[in-house]
């Protein structure tokens, strides 16, 4: 019966009808291509619903956006007080103005300078104009800022050697790719003009757009750059495995067929590409030529059995629909199970690979044969597939080896895998790029002497308008300023403070001794009116104050820190507010890296219980498909073991696992679990027609274990591949997934067969049995 | 020529003495030119004014907060309008007050009255472009320039103020390069030369605000004044919109009601 239904489905005119249907999907989703696009917005590693995602968009309302370009300046001859400098410095704050997006520039030569000679006061840039540059006037500036406790550590180091410029864009978020673009390649120009104009100077930029943009750049060289290496290697591989190019054309046409419409269908449900999913194409590619690989590998063997081509085609179908079907959807299943991410590009990744592998198994049933009968294949030998046709002497020693294997090697795995709960969870976001990315070497550049990336804003809110004005509260503000400063973590902190004490000595005549917070909060808001009178254009203090003045925001600068760290300090500072803060003051607070610590913790677990899912749902399907939980349970040992050893190996050799690695659980049981059924399913066809454990075994190595050595190997290379990605996260991931599939694949030719022979010793009762009937003539 | 028309720019007379017609035989700078010069003639003798202002400052999520001001101004031809500001609420600056004087060459010279020291402090700060009290507007919004100030360039004639009105659309461009804008496009009602909306394009010559006038009131039968600017910060979303309540026009003042001495009065 299920014969002539996988007959019927390959060869009538419900096969021309199914194709006809199958390929009028394909195409349908292959048009959502055009809906597809590549992100460039750090903020799609977090759901809209985001709860800290929302805490820093309320923050980013209520003050400034955060998106910043942070361009570090050093002279190569001297500190930056002085005249060639300090020109640069100014014309560069100039021109940055006025490059798309920037809402606000702020640098040495902008900075509001504020003096007083009696009831004179001038607030005013340090430089404004370039005339009043000279070398005078530039030691008087280098004298001002090292007093000027907003320009120390902010702006320029203590010892006067670097100095920086922040720049604040105001993205409108229309078209977020091209605005990031227009924004960082005006500001790369300029640097260049600088650069030349300038060439006694060094650059080097860090900021959350210019992250965005190295995200996008990641993703962008991964997929022009992998992925056509990819095609060529699949071409080859499979060309010299199956030695046929016939064969391997028609895997490159199911594979090109489902790479295509996989991506078109998120094109039609709006998923954007980006970093972390951009490696979505060269998974699927890997996963689907893998499982091609074992379809051509049998319609292969039935050709070298002396069937003719179309004989080859059907029969290898016939007997082999189960496998294919079960491989298939426990991939499926293994990817699906990315859903549990907290982080959506980690679930677009799951899916798309998903829709991939649900597209090739449409495929392999109906494109597939349809071609592979117009094609001719060659009836030559192929060496690589008959590796394993004369297993007795290995099935000897295996046999011989059984306790030792049994005893010592499947214990001392477990005590592996324990090593991999030792690995501590832990992320860092400029880690997220490998050190050849430019981003990376400059942000750490630029971390060496300033603060670029780490931070976490303080909102400090009051319940009325006008509320930062209170003396309490400020008397609060410089209580948890200076508690901040003594904090080992921090290197420096932004808030109003410093300028509301300099606006009491201003109005005192600049003496020193009236740095200190004004009587009343009527002299505090009348001081603060003058201040905000002197302020030019795009400087304001909105990015500090709410624009009621009922909260203030205090930003603490950290050192390059691990999200472990980050989280840890975090922790610090809330016990510290909430056990010191007066009643009527509320605080929020966040910050982009602060998120990103996060997401990196909390997906690690989400995505470990995904993979938890995954398999317990593949063991269940298992063990309905070979109808006993005892083989079902079994098949456990084969795929937990070798994802287990792949986390120890990693302890050893990282010690810490990132959002990313946690994801290479789910998938990697998904796709190592297909050799286990492969394997499996020969190995009991084989005693169900009567032979021996042993010469099943011998029957399943010949059968199947080529095709399982060689998809293997070329899932390795193709995570390897995935390895060179210059996003660390999906190099990170390539590399422990192909190190869990070469383990997967070492436990499925010494530790899988020892393990069926010693506990399967007979069929389990199922309908695999009406199968071995119709199966027995086609051993020759 | 320097003034400080109004609280702003929107001081208008009635009568016009440039034929518009000769616009067609014009270059477009010199027809921008010669609307400007129209717009500035009409204010010309309205000696002195005294506006109540309620000023309502709105964030992009609904929040509003506000300030109250009154704001008297001095016609002046040879130096510029001298003008005075008293901060009326909050009640924190209630008697804060803002003096100042232009000057024709160098930086206008300004004195800040602090009731809370009883001090009148004078601050050098050649900053015009900023936020006003944390508004929308800036100092230089509020502060018409001379007419050399700018560059001028006529655009177009059109439709305005929801098509009950014929503006000629001019943009000019400061010479000023401390200001915050890279240019501004005026739609001026060519009857009566009422400033409908203002455009303002910022350094990267992106818009970035963009303001309205409405409820126009004549005064002394000669000057209109609109009881309602809104300005729009079209990049950020806030809005801050002035509401005059009174506006008076030939109190008689003199250079005596500018002096830095009253200021604490």
């Amino acid at each position: 019966m299920k014969e002539s239904r996988v007959i019927r489905l390959l060869d009538s005119t419900v096969s021309r009808w199914l194709l006809f249907i199958t390929l009028a999907i394909t195409l349908v989703s292959i048009i959502g291509l055009k809906n597809m696009g590549l992100s460039s917005n750090y903020k799609i590693f977090f759901d809209d619903t985001d709860r800290d995602l929302q805490t820093l968009e309320q923050m980013e309302t209520t003050y400034s956006t955060t998106d910043n370009i942070f361009i570090m300046v050093r002279s190569k001859n001297s500190d930056v007080y002085n005249v060639k400098t300090l020109n640069l410095v100014f014309a560069l704050t100039e021109q940055l103005w006025t490059v798309d997006h920037v809402s606000r520039v702020d640098s040495l030569a902008n900075f509001m300078f504020s003096q007083a000679d009696g009831d004179d006061i001038l607030i005013e840039e340090f430089i404004y104009d370039a005339s009043q540059i000279t070398t005078e006037y530039a030691q008087s500036i280098k004298l001002a800022a090292s007093q000027e406790k907003d320009l120390v550590g902010n702006l320029v180091t203590a010892n006067g050697m670097f100095t920086a410029i922040n720049v604040t864009a105001t993205l409108p978020g229309l078209d977020h790719k091209t605005e990031t673009l227009a924004l960082t390649s005006g500001v790369e120009a300029l640097l260049a003009n600088m650069q030349r104009d300038y060439p006694e100077h060094e650059f080097a930029t860090t900021g959350l757009v210019t992250m965005n943009s190295a995200f996008f750049k990641a993703a962008k060289s991964d997929f022009t750059v992998l992925i056509p290496i990819m095609i060529v290697f699949v071409l080859v591989a499979a060309g010299v495995i199956l030695g046929s190019i016939g064969a391997s054309l028609c895997i490159l046409v199911v594979l090109l067929s489902s790479l295509l419409a996989a991506l078109g269908l998120a094109g039609w449900l709006n998923i954007n590409l980006s970093a972390p999913s951009i490696s979505a194409p060269i998974i699927m590619f890997t996963v689907i030529v893998a499982s091609s690989i074992h379809i051509i590998s049998y319609v292969k063997r039935q050709l070298l059995e002396g069937s003719s081509q179309y004989n080859a085609i059907l029969l290898s179908y016939q007997h082999n629909a189960k496998p294919i079907i079960v491989s298939h959807l426990t991939t499926i299943v293994g990817f699906l199970a990315m859903n549990s991410s907290d982080s959506p590009p980690f679930r677009d990744l799951g899916n798309i690979v998903a829709f991939g592998v649900i597209f090739s198994l449409l495929l392999s049933f109906t494109l597939l044969p349809a071609m592979l009968f117009k094609v001719k294949l060659s009836t030559s030998k192929s060496n690589m597939l008959n590796l394993f046709s004369n297993m007795d002497r290995f099935t000897h020693v295996l046999l011989k080896m059984k306790k030792p294997i049994l005893y010592i090697l499947v214990p001392f795995c477990f005590l592996i895998s324990f090593l991999g709960f030792l690995n501590e969870r832990n992320d860092d976001l400029i880690k997220y790029f490998n050190e050849s990315v430019e981003f990376r070497k400059q942000s750490e550049t630029v971390d060496k002497q300033f603060s670029g990336l780490y931070n976490i804003g303080y909102s400090l809110e009051t319940t009325s308008k006008d509320g930062i004005f209170s003396i309490k509260y400020l008397k609060f503000i410089e209580q948890f300023d200076s508690w901040l400063i003594d904090q080992p973590e921090v290197i420096v902190t932004t808030s109003p403070l410093h300028r509301m004490k300099q606006l009491n000595r201003l109005m005192n005549g600049d003496d020193a001794s009236y740095y200190r917070l004004a009587d009343n909060a009527t002299m505090a808001t009348q001081h603060f009116l003058l201040y905000e009178m002197s302020l030019p254009f795009g400087r304001d203090i909105n990015d500090m104050v709410s624009f009621d003045k009922s909260a203030m925001k205090l930003t603490a600068r950290l050192h390059n820190s691990s999200s472990v760290a980050m989280i840890d300090f975090e922790i610090k500072v809330k016990k510290w507010l909430d056990k010191n803060k007066p009643d009527y003051i509320t605080y929020s607070y966040s910050s982009p890296s602060l998120i990103f610590s996060h997401i990196g913790q909390s997906n690690i677990i989400s995505l470990l219980k995904g993979a938890f899912i995954a398999f317990i749902v593949i063991s269940i399907a298992l063990s309905i498909v070979f109808r006993s939980v005892y083989i079902g349970l079994l098949t456990l040992i084969p795929n937990l073991l070798p994802v287990g050893m792949a986390f120890g190996f990693w302890y050893c050799i990282e010690g810490q696992i990132s959002m990313g690695l946690a994801g290479v659980s789910a998938m990697a049981i998904g796709i190592i679990v297909d050799d286990t059924v492969h394997f499996l399913y020969q190995y009991i066809n084989g005693l169900k027609r009567g032979l021996s454990p042993q010469q099943s075994i011998q029957f399943t190595f010949e059968r199947t274990m080529g095709a399982i050595v060689i998809s293997s190997i070329l899932l390795m290379i193709g995570f390897l591949l995935l390895a060179t990605s210059s996003f660390e996260k999906n190099a990170q991931m390539g590399l422990l997934t192909s190190v869990t599939i070469m383990l997967a694949l070492l436990f499925d030719l010494i530790v899988l067969p020892v393990l069926a022979m010693k506990f399967i010793r007979t069929t389990p009762i199922s309908s695999l049995q009406k199968n071995s009937r119709s199966t027995s003539y086609e051993i020759s | 020529m320097k003034y400080l028309n109004g609280f702003l720019i929107l001081s208008i007379s009635l009568t016009s003495c440039l034929a518009t017609q000769a616009y067609a035989t014009k270059s477009p700078s010199e027809q921008g030119f010669a609307v400007a010069s129209a717009l500035d003639a009409r204010d010309l003798g309205f000696q002195d004014s005294r506006s109540n202002i309620v000023m309502i400052l709105k964030d992009g999520m609904g929040s509003q907060t506000k300030r109250e001001l009154e704001v008297t101004i001095l016609e002046n031809h040879q130096e510029g309008d001298k003008s005075l500001i008293k901060f009326q609420f909050p009640i924190d600056i209630k008697g804060t007050a803002l003096l100042t004087h232009p000057q024709k060459v160098g930086t206008d010279e300004q004195w800040l009255y602090l009731p809370v020291v009883n001090r009148t402090k004078r601050i050098s700060s050649r900053n015009k472009s900023g936020a006003f009290m944390g508004s929308e507007f800036s100092f230089e919004d509020m502060t018409s320039k001379r007419l050399e100030d700018y560059t001028y360039n006529y655009v177009s004639e059109q439709a305005c103020n929801n098509g009950h009105a014929q503006c000629d659309v001019i943009e000019r461009s400061p010479i000023d390069k401390h200001s915050g804008y890279s240019k501004q496009r005026l739609w001026v009602d060519k009857k009566d030369k009422k400033v409908f909306k203002i455009e303002f394009y910022d350094r990267k010559k992106s818009l970035l605000k963009v303001m309205t006038a409405s409820q126009f009131k004549l005064y002394d039968n000669k000057y209109w004044r609109a009881a309602n600017v809104e300005m729009k910060n079209v990049q950020t979303n806030k809005a801050t919109t002035l509401l005059y309540n009174s506006i008076t026009f030939s109190l008689g003042l003199t250079g005596d009601d500018f002096h830095r001495s009253v200021l604490g009065e």
